[in-house]
């Protein structure tokens, strides 16, 4: 057996399993064997000693504390973000249901359809245009509001364990 | 109080958001991330601040938890895992604190205040023992002070630290004799210094 055999068997009795013979051995006859596992019983009755600290009632009452913290941080967030969408889509549906920009298949693709007649057989029709847009733009404004209240949420279940 | 399992029906509470219920769980746990913190930390301030961030993503992943398996073992490696990701992203400041501390220690020739360590006349050497112990695990890798904080602190067999670590029975014997042969280095170390 060599010394590093020896060593890991001395580590291993540490843990409950038992000293092979010529671990024993080895580490009797060997003076570098000897030290270094003297330093690591030394070790293990400091570790087993450690003392065990108590836990009381006003660390538990700062943790809770942090958690209403982040709790309201996170609704305020939520809040804000919410606005912001609310307030974002006011101005698009003033400005589109005015009547004053809604978007025309021909103003949007206009200015290329002149530089390049071919794609003008491939314009999406008007009817569909009108109809399929404002479903799409509120899918969107959806998707957005589900994601920010989902962000905002107090992040519960999804960190990394 | 601090080192026991929560019942059944406040960890369900608890997992349903019920802040009540997470500060029964908290109560009844805290004894437990505690001191695998202070055995991951060289300072009881220091554990104290890390086993409050630990709770606070134990919160965020409780809704995780199967309730069908046993809560300590679960509360233990979420714990640890945490822990190692606040101690590699804080190991530079952590080592540098060390370093002040061991310097301060030097300096004065006192060590941080420990409420729990030995005291007494006779303890002197058992608390400067227990000392130069922290000392030395504190300087270890943090792979390695997590084997040795669950081995010696509730710590099962090897078997458990395993399962707890999500690591083959080998690595773990293999972590566990590395960690207690850079240790025994670390403590030679100190003692020469001390020479």
């Amino acid at each position: 057996m060599n010394c590093e055999e020896a060593r890991r068997a001395v580590s291993e009795a540490l843990d409950g399993a038992p000293l092979p013979e010529e671990a024993e051995a080895h580490v009797r006859a060997c003076a570098s064997c000897r030290e270094q596992a003297a330093a690591i019983e030394d070790a293990h009755r400091a570790l087993l000693a450690e003392p065990v600290l108590p836990w009381d009632a006003a660390r538990t009452a700062m943790v809770v504390a942090r958690i209403a913290a982040e709790g309201r941080r996170a609704r305020v967030r939520a809040l804000a973000a919410a606005a912001l969408l609310l307030l974002s889509a006011v101005l698009a549906g003033a400005v589109f249901g005015a009547g004053l920009a809604w978007p025309t298949p021909e103003s949007l693709t206009g200015p290329l359809l002149s530089v390049l007649p071919d794609l003008g057989r491939h314009a999406p029709d008007p009817v569909w245009f009108d109809t399929l847009l404002p479903f799409a733009l509120a899918a969107l404004g959806g998707i957005v509001l589900l994601e920010t209240v989902r962000a905002a949420r107090p992040a519960r279940g999804r960190s990394r364990s | 109080m601090g080192s026991g399992s929560p019942d059944r029906d406040v960890l369900e509470r608890a997992r349903r958001g019920d802040r009540r219920a997470f500060a029964e769980v908290v109560d009844a746990c805290g004894g437990i991330v505690l001191n695998l913190a202070r055995r991951m930390v060289r300072d009881r301030a220091e554990a104290e601040d890390l086993s409050q961030e630990v709770f606070l993503r134990l919160w965020r992943a409780l809704p995780r938890y199967d309730p069908s398996r046993p809560f300590l073992p679960w509360l233990r490696k979420v714990a640890m895992n945490q822990m190692l990701n606040l101690c590699t992203r804080g190991a530079d400041r952590a080592r540098r604190r060390v370093e002040s501390l061991d310097a301060r220690a030097e300096a004065t020739g006192e060590s941080p205040a420990d409420p729990a360590a030995p005291t007494g006349p006779g303890r002197a050497e058992a608390r400067e023992r227990a000392e130069a112990v922290r000392r030395a695990v504190a300087r270890l890798d943090p792979d390695h002070r997590a084997v040795l904080a669950l081995r010696y602190f509730g710590g099962g067999s090897c078997e458990d630290l395993a399962r707890e670590l999500s690591l083959p029975l080998g690595t773990v014997k293999n972590r566990l004799f590395r960690a207690r042969a850079a240790l025994a280095a670390e403590l030679r170390g100190l003692v020469e210094d001390a020479r």
